[in-house]
């Protein structure tokens, strides 16, 4: 026999890929004829070179297969013909359509609108170019084995540590400037600035529209301003080399405009200057090396090893400050955590805002959840009517892979249609959106990774939404489908209660879950702050203000409108100060406590109308500064009967002249902290005014603004009403609170809506039974309650699983605080009972009509 | 517009298609072409051209035996149809006409 010799295995496949398949066939039969003869004729090698000349000069327009397919080679008719099939089935069934587009849309809504809030939490800080190279110094300070987080460092660090340490490219020192005045032309303009050291935007990438980044602030007496800073002081001139005065008593020439930084940074300013090394102070700052208040930042050596750097870090400061040893361990904290992970407890990072963003991404996730659970449940409830098509596919040869692929394209149709629907939903709510986060978030219609996402989206939904009526309605058996001894639909009835009994799980957690939050941040809002915040006014002073004080005050009280004038080292809703406590006869050696420290001038606790529970105030005589007021947490945690006449020994002697109430300065969620309260109007540049009972805060403050500005002319007259301030502490939980009723409140409608669905579906199929039941006398209201029960029997068994559910979370949830609502059982049953009302109206508004319709239609046709 | 479109390679194919006569498929065809023009056909051209004839309606084909030699593949078998016997008729008359057309005298050259 004969030996086969092959041709080349390459081209020959080459031949069969390109090659139009109703040709394929017989010129390959060609090919290897002539082939066959050549090896003959000429041998193998020659044959094989020919042979590929044969091929290629096969490769041309009618012998390659048309792109785009062809019908015998891939399914694309068959696929057309499923979207023709699907569209026409969403047109015929409009309430049903309108239903899923309806829920779907409403769940992909709130998902991209909490998709973008996290990914602007995510991308905080990314647009810096040396984001994975930058890190912030920070300590952890441990007093008495009370571990604080310390982000203040002494001065001379970042230089030394930039000398030092080969593996820091660069290391900043900053400080955050009190909001301040920049004057220009008399005219006053509040901005936010810092003052760096030089070397600042070699480490943070800013744009700099005018001005070189290299010599813009060498000169100490330059200033750099953003974009909108510059446009608002100087309109559309050309701000540079324009001199600006900084609180009346600097001035700074203008040496570059950079582009405004984006809104998600975490280092955000308007104007920026440079240390002034040569002045005497910061020249005592740069020698300084135990007092910490500066922040410093370093950029490291790609692929540097940050624990070396660290360890050097310490010794550095060790060395110059042996003092520290005991209490400080410095870190390099980075950047991609500054927003997401800036919480410590103890020395331990524990986590922050990461904990809401992830909260709010699981949330996303089920409201689409519950709208996709409504498609699948409307889907298998209505598969009836699908059963017949199913049935036919089948018996011409659709394979169950095809029907479940059909399914799928419908219920991805109706995910890119609730896209569409949602992405036009929400760019008209996100202006509204933006205010109630306070951002600026955008659809970024033109970037491709928002439409990787919407690819994302689409899919996720329509496979998810589409995966088990696919499955199931695929899963018809023909034979019985067309003779009709099949009921579709009755093998779905279990699951599609499963299904509903989490919708309603899911909804009764979270509107459970929501009204806790509520009653948590009531209850700490109606917590005694130990002061009264209403009707009180602070206004940042300056030196002129101190200088002028006593008029000031006599000024403002002679308006009339004005019961108490005092004035405190800082606002009374912060706290500037903490330190360990100060020593007295009979301490116990081991007793550690921390302390905050206010210092205040006269008429302190009438202004704050804090109670005194013992002694009394300071008298405003310069006899006070030998005195010392502790509050009532401070008495207790020194564990002092009646401290009253006491000797406090810090830095020198002081004798406790009265005990105040607790006053809440810092966080409202947390117990408050022994405080000491000095005498030293001096170093009290916070004027706080109590106005008189019944005053028009408008009429007072026009007043008041009169006194400050003859008195405080370089500065803008500003004022925190301190009840505004206070509520400023909330601004998370009522952020957190909004939020999760909004979406608590989308996830019971889009739960509604597919009810409503599924309600108008059941009493459209059980419509003869409801005739004759009507015709044997049963009365709406009996039909009614026939239809309900099924479903509120359903909503009974959510309940029951969601109560332990809800309680387990939000009972974790709330020790984190350490004043927590109690979570009560009638809260759970409000709910319960509004849920279970809901289910019966919803339900009655889409069977009425059907059971209070006349039997003799619905039964005429049998 | 032409009234029965062929090119020349195609009328050659159709032609060779004729004198095969219910022999002529894809090597046949080819060698009979290089044999008696003694000019290469590459596989490329004859196969579009017999893809381009069968368009037109001038051959149609049916599907002939499978050998070993063809690593069983059928040949194709192509015959001339009605409408492809008018094309080339038709290519022939035009061209008598024009040989017709042209004086003795305009070819009497040395």
């Amino acid at each position: 026999m004969k030996q086969d010799y092959r041709p080349p295995k390459f081209f020959l496949g080459f031949f069969q890929w390109f090659c139009n398949p109703k040709l394929r066939d017989h010129i390959e039969g060609d090919l290897m004829e002539e082939y066959n003869d050549r090896v003959r004729e000429f041998g193998k090698g020659k044959a094989d070179i020919k042979f590929i000349f044969d091929v290629l000069s096969l490769f041309r327009k009618r012998i390659i297969k048309p792109i785009g397919g062809h019908k015998n080679l891939n399914n694309y008719g068959m696929i057309k013909n499923y979207f023709n099939i699907g569209w026409r089935n969403l047109l015929r069934n409009k309430g049903f359509s309108l239903t899923n587009l309806l829920g779907l849309a409403i769940g992909m809504t709130s998902a991209i609108l909490i998709l973008l809030w996290v990914q602007d939490e995510v991308n905080y800080d990314k647009s810096q170019k040396n984001y994975h190279e930058i890190y912030q110094i920070i300590a952890h300070r441990d007093f008495n084995n009370q571990i604080y987080t310390d982000r203040n460092m002494v001065m001379p660090l970042a230089e030394v540590i930039e000398d030092e340490i080969p593996q820091v490219k660069h290391a900043v020192v900053t400080t955050h400037l009190a909001p301040g005045n920049l004057v220009f032309d008399d005219t006053k303009f509040k901005k936010d600035g810092y003052t760096v050291s030089p070397n600042f935007f070699k480490v943070f990438s800013v744009d700099f529209l005018i001005g070189n980044p290299s010599t813009a602030i060498v000169d100490p007496s330059s200033i750099v301003l953003s974009e909108s800073t510059a446009k608002a002081i100087f309109g559309d001139e050309d701000p540079i080399n324009k001199v600006l005065k900084i609180d009346s008593d600097q001035d700074a020439k203008v040496t570059a405009v950079i582009a405004d930084l984006p809104v998600n940074t975490t280092l955000k300013f308007d104007y920026l200057m440079s240390f002034n090394y040569s002045s005497p102070d910061v020249e005592n700052n740069m020698q300084e090396w135990a007092n910490s208040s500066w922040k410093v930042f370093v950029q490291i050596a790609t692929g540097a090893d940050l624990a070396s750097i660290e360890k050097k870090i310490n010794d550095i400061k060790m060395q110059r400050d042996p003092n520290d040893k005991d209490i400080s361990t410095y870190f390099a904290f980075p950047m991609s955590k500054w927003k997401l992970y800036s919480d410590f407890e103890d020395g331990i990072n524990t986590g922050g805002m990461i904990a809401y963003v992830r909260m709010f991404t699981i949330v996303a996730i089920i409201i689409l959840l519950i709208a996709c659970v409504n498609f699948m449940n409307l889907s298998t409830a209505r598969s009836e009517k699908r059963a017949k098509e199913v049935g036919i596919r089948k018996t011409l040869g659709s394979a169950k892979k095809q029907l479940v692929f059909q399914f799928y394209i419908e219920s991805i149709i109706l995910a890119v249609i609730s896209f569409a629907l949602s992405i036009l939903a929400v760019s008209l709510l996100l202006p509204s959106f933006n205010n109630l986060v306070g951002k600026q978030l955008t659809l970024d219609l033109e970037k491709p990774h928002f439409w990787l996402g919407a690819l994302i989206t689409i899919l996720g939904t329509g496979i998810t939404a589409g995966s088990y009526p696919a499955l199931y309605l695929s899963s018809f058996n023909p034979v019985k489908v067309l003779k009709g001894t099949f009921v579709a639909g009755k093998n779905a009835v279990l699951p599609r209660h499963i299904l509903i009994v989490f919708q309603f799980v899911v909804s009764i957690l979270l509107i459970s879950a929501t009204v806790i939050v509520y009653q948590q941040i009531h209850l700490i809002k109606g917590r005694d702050v130990g002061y009264n915040p209403d009707n009180l006014i602070t206004i940042p002073g300056s030196p002129d203000t101190q200088k002028h004080y006593n008029v000031i005050k006599q000024e403002l009280l002679q308006t009339g409108m004005i019961n108490a004038v005092t004035r405190t080292m800082a606002p009374i809703t912060e706290i500037w100060w903490t330190s360990p406590s100060p020593k007295w006869d009979g301490k116990p050696e081991d007793m550690n406590i921390i302390v905050s420290g206010l210092q205040t001038g006269s008429d302190f606790t009438k202004t704050m109308g804090i109670k005194m529970l013992a002694g009394k105030d300071f008298s405003g005589t310069p006899a006070d500064s030998s005195y010392m007021l502790l509050n009532k947490a401070a008495a207790e945690a020194m564990g002092l009967e009646n401290p009253v006449g006491m000797k406090m020994t810090y830095g020198k002697d002081y004798t406790v002249l009265g005990i105040t109430d607790n006053v809440v300065q810092g966080s409202p969620f947390k117990p408050v902290d022994p405080m000491m309260i000095y005498y030293n109007p001096d170093n009290s540049p916070f004027i706080s005014i109590r106005l008189s009972n019944g005053v028009r805060p408008q009429n007072a403050l026009a007043s008041i603004e009169t006194i400050f500005e003859k008195h405080n002319p370089a500065y803008v007259f500003e004022y925190q009403f301190v009840d505004k301030e206070f509520e400023k502490k909330f601004l998370n939980e009522n952020l957190i609170s909004k939020l999760s009723n909004i979406f608590a409140a989308l996830a019971i409608f889009i739960c509604c809506i597919g009810l409503a669905g599924l309600a108008a579906f059941t009493i459209e199929k059980r419509i003869r039974e409801i005739g004759i039941r009507k015709v044997l006398g049963a009365s709406v209201r009996q039909l009614l309650l026939l239809i309900s029960k099924g479903f509120l029997k359903l909503v009974l068994i959510a309940f029951v699983i969601a109560v332990p559910l809800t309680w387990g979370f939000m009972y974790s949830w709330l020790q984190k605080y350490d004043y927590q609502v109690n979570i009560s059982i009638w809260m759970f049953c409000i709910v319960g009972f509004a849920i279970l009302l809901l289910t019966l109206v919803v339900v009655s508004i889409n069977t009425i009509g059907a059971a209070m319709r006349d039997p003799v239609k619905t039964l005429r046709s049998e | 517009m032409k009234k029965y479109p062929l090119g020349e390679f195609e009328e050659i194919v159709m032609l060779t298609i004729g004198i095969l006569h219910k022999r002529a498929y894809g090597i046949s065809i080819k060698k009979e072409i290089e044999a008696r023009l003694s000019r290469n056909v590459s596989m490329g051209a004859l196969h579009t051209a017999l893809v381009r004839l069968e368009e037109k309606g001038y051959i149609d084909s049916h599907d002939g035996e499978a050998t070993r030699e063809r690593a069983g593949r059928p040949r194709k078998y192509f015959q001339i149809t009605a409408l492809g016997k008018k094309a080339i008729e038709y290519s022939r008359n035009t061209r008598d006409e024009l040989w017709r057309a042209i004086p003795k005298l305009a070819l009497n050259l040395r």
